[in-house]
């Protein structure tokens, strides 16, 4: 991922569209700072609500992670705890806020260890704590899951991942996400592990929760319909950088920057005797074994002389369209 | 529509999985449970044609396919393969159908021995098929299926893993015509790629199905898919085909309700799409214990009493459109008014 400007606007649905090794996740973890820190070299500033998250300490931005921004996964079942019952694991996520509360308020020393990082975590103790913790915690689980529409929050709370569907385990993902009201939501290809049908109602869930807090949401996909359908504005990146942006009616009736014209038009959209598919040649070049100049050019049929040698910046082009190509200025 | 005999004649195929019963349930003797993976499904592909099973994961479709091959045993029904019923043939004679009738799996990373060159991997029929060849002849064979499909043979040497995801869906694509088999079930091949490679593939697809007069049985989820590839579209549920017809039948006049749900999900990329506000918010149910009646009526908006007592069956409407819901016509007049 290199020089990445995004704005999101407040109460909005921000989409960032790409395929996959284009840096798009990568851009989502690195908004709540959840790249390994020893690894990774930040530039540059994350400002949210006015203040700059890379500025502050790694043991302190624990306080902006669910507050400020909350992440949702592609896969619920990877990112849910096998064995332990729905109930127990929101509370546990609860718990930590709670704990958390006490900790900013300086009424509570240090927090213990195992109680957050998750030491010991199969141990008889921590199961009861578990439990303890549903019973403390449970009229707020279920208003959770009330609020993401899952009907029947009481025996839902008491199943186990298993018992749940891929829509049902996503909704919890969601509830857990949007637990501490943050006010950005990073929601990373929530629909790709569902099914098509179960696809739109998720799309919808997201759509109200956002109306309902005033949250904005980040809506990273590789699927163009997806945000065609509920996005405010779309972001297009192609290998780590963003090469159009536009509010999502302008970019559909107005593509510019090629690839996105290719994106669009590799999506079948008749039948094969009286349509012809387009695609784009070649494939999306290896992380960090980027072509020189726009690396887009040797994907590009538009390509010319420029286009291997310099980078194309991304630049206004009207009042809400931003495009990185040297056929649009540049 | 052409009169010969089909290709592939699938009659009342029926395949159940046992579900392993826990220790309490042995104890206590009840009554073993299965998986109605495939239920009961009829119908035919056609030389050279594309019949598409579309449906949602748990609709059985994967398994259809493997059954058809008979890479699964089929609880019961029949298979005819070119009017040969294979559904009960020795394992030996099988082998010798197995060269016309290949497979291409949704995720090429896993059909691919990590530790095989590709020259192995696409070779493999040729030896499972015990036919004798020098290398050489290997070779040359090898070579003509990468270039028929896109791949240079200077890389009949290398490992899967240095080629991206498009590129390893090439290889198996290669795999599978090497012995220029007449039948090809493809069980989502384009899952597991990119937008811009899934272009590439299908376009592939379509070229190499004319180039080698293939038949192809496209299992996917993707109704753009489908409607861009298919001649013929069947929908599945829950281990049933609840509605059979052309592209355009299907498409353009749905006449089962779990088909305009699955058209209504479909979410294209331009500015006028909006989400279809739904009121149904139920699931799949489970193929372990499917509902009574019609299986669709946990989510269907027009269940009546009778879907709840009858299963209805597979009936033909118009010439080439089959489906299976006792109020159809009803189902479709209230659709035209809505």
């Amino acid at each position: 991922m290199d020089e990445v400007d995004l704005e999101i606007e407040r109460s909005n649905i921000h989409a960032l569209v790409g395929e996959s090794g284009c840096g798009k996740s990568t851009l989502g973890l690195a908004l709540s700072r959840l790249l390994p820190e020893k690894r990774v070299q930040y530039t540059g500033r994350i400002v949210c609500n006015g203040t700059d998250l890379l500025s502050i300490k790694e043991k302190d931005i624990e306080k902006f992670r669910g507050t400020q921004i909350a992440t949702v996964f592609q896969e619920p079942m990877t990112s849910l705890n096998p064995v332990y019952r729905i109930g127990e694991q929101m509370a546990e996520a609860l718990g930590v806020k709670n704990h958390r509360d006490l900790l900013h308020n300086g009424t509570m020393p240090k927090p213990n260890p195992t109680h957050l990082m998750g030491v010991g975590d199969d141990s008889i103790l921590m199961r009861m704590r578990r439990k303890g913790l549903y019973h403390q915690f449970a009229d707020e689980v279920h208003e959770l899951l009330g609020k993401v529409k899952i009907p029947n929050p009481e025996r839902v709370a008491n199943m186990y991942p298993h018992e749940l569907s891929g829509g049902m385990k996503q909704r919890v993902m969601i509830a857990m996400a949007i637990a501490e009201k943050p006010s950005l939501l990073v929601a990373d290809e929530p629909t790709t592990a569902l099914d098509v049908t179960t696809q739109s109602r998720i799309l919808e869930l997201i759509g109200s929760l956002k109306n309902d807090y005033g949250m904005s949401v980040l809506l990273i996909a590789h699927d163009l319909g997806v945000v065609a359908a509920v996005a405010d504005k779309i972001s297009v990146m192609y290998a780590g950088k963003i090469v159009e942006e536009a509010p999502t009616k302008e970019l559909f009736n107005n593509p510019l920057h090629p690839y996105t014209v290719g994106l669009m038009g590799s999506f079948p959209k008749g039948r094969k005797d009286n349509s012809t598919l387009k695609t784009i040649p070649g494939v999306v070049p290896q992380l960090g074994r980027y072509p020189s100049g726009c690396r887009f050019h040797p994907r590009c049929e538009k390509a010319f002389g420029r286009c291997p040698n310099e980078i194309p910046r991304l630049i206004r082009i009207s009042d809400k369209h931003k495009v990185a190509c040297y056929l649009h200025g540049g | 529509m052409s009169t010969e005999a089909p290709l592939i004649q699938v009659v009342q195929l029926v395949k159940h999985f046992p579900v392993r019963a826990g220790i309490s349930a042995k104890l206590l003797h009840k009554k073993p449970l299965y998986v109605h993976a495939v239920d009961g499904v009829s119908f035919d592909v056609k030389s050279k044609e594309t019949f598409a099973v579309v449906g949602e994961s748990g609709s059985g479709k994967s398994t259809l396919g493997l059954t058809i091959l008979r890479l699964t045993k089929p609880t019961s029904g029949e298979i005819l393969f070119e009017r040969q019923p294979i559904s009960s043939l020795p394992e030996r004679q099988l082998r010798k159908l197995r060269k016309d009738m290949q497979i291409v799996f949704q995720d090429p990373s896993s059909s691919l021995d990590p530790r095989k060159r590709i020259i192995d991997s696409v070779a493999e029929p040729l030896r499972a098929g015990g036919e004798k060849k020098d290398r050489s002849e290997v070779k040359t064979n090898v070579a003509e299926a990468l270039r028929a499909v896109g791949l240079s043979e200077s890389q009949m040497n290398q490992l899967p893993h240095q080629f991206s995801g498009g590129q390893r869906q090439r290889i198996s694509i290669a795999r599978a015509i090497i012995q220029r088999p007449k039948f090809i079930v493809l069980d989502e091949p384009t899952s597991s790629l990119d937008a811009s490679v899934q272009s590439q593939i299908l376009l592939l697809l379509q070229q190499l199905q004319s180039e080698f007069k293939l038949s192809y049985l496209l299992i996917t989820h993707n109704m753009s898919v489908a409607r861009y590839m298919a001649d013929r579209i069947g929908v599945m549920y829950v281990g049933k085909l609840v509605e059979i017809g052309t592209n355009t039948d299907i498409i353009e006049k749905p006449l089962h309700p779990y088909t305009q749900l699955l058209l209504s999900s479909v979410l294209e990329p331009s500015a006028e799409t909006k989400l279809k506000h739904g009121e149904e918010e139920g699931e799949i149910p489970s193929p372990v214990k499917p509902p009574e009646g019609c299986r669709f009526n946990t989510r269907c908006p027009y269940a009546k009493e009778k879907c709840f007592t009858t299963d209805p069956e597979l009936r033909q409407l118009e010439r080439n459109h089959f489906v299976a819901c006792h109020f159809a016509e009803e189902v479709q007049s209230s659709r035209r008014n809505s």
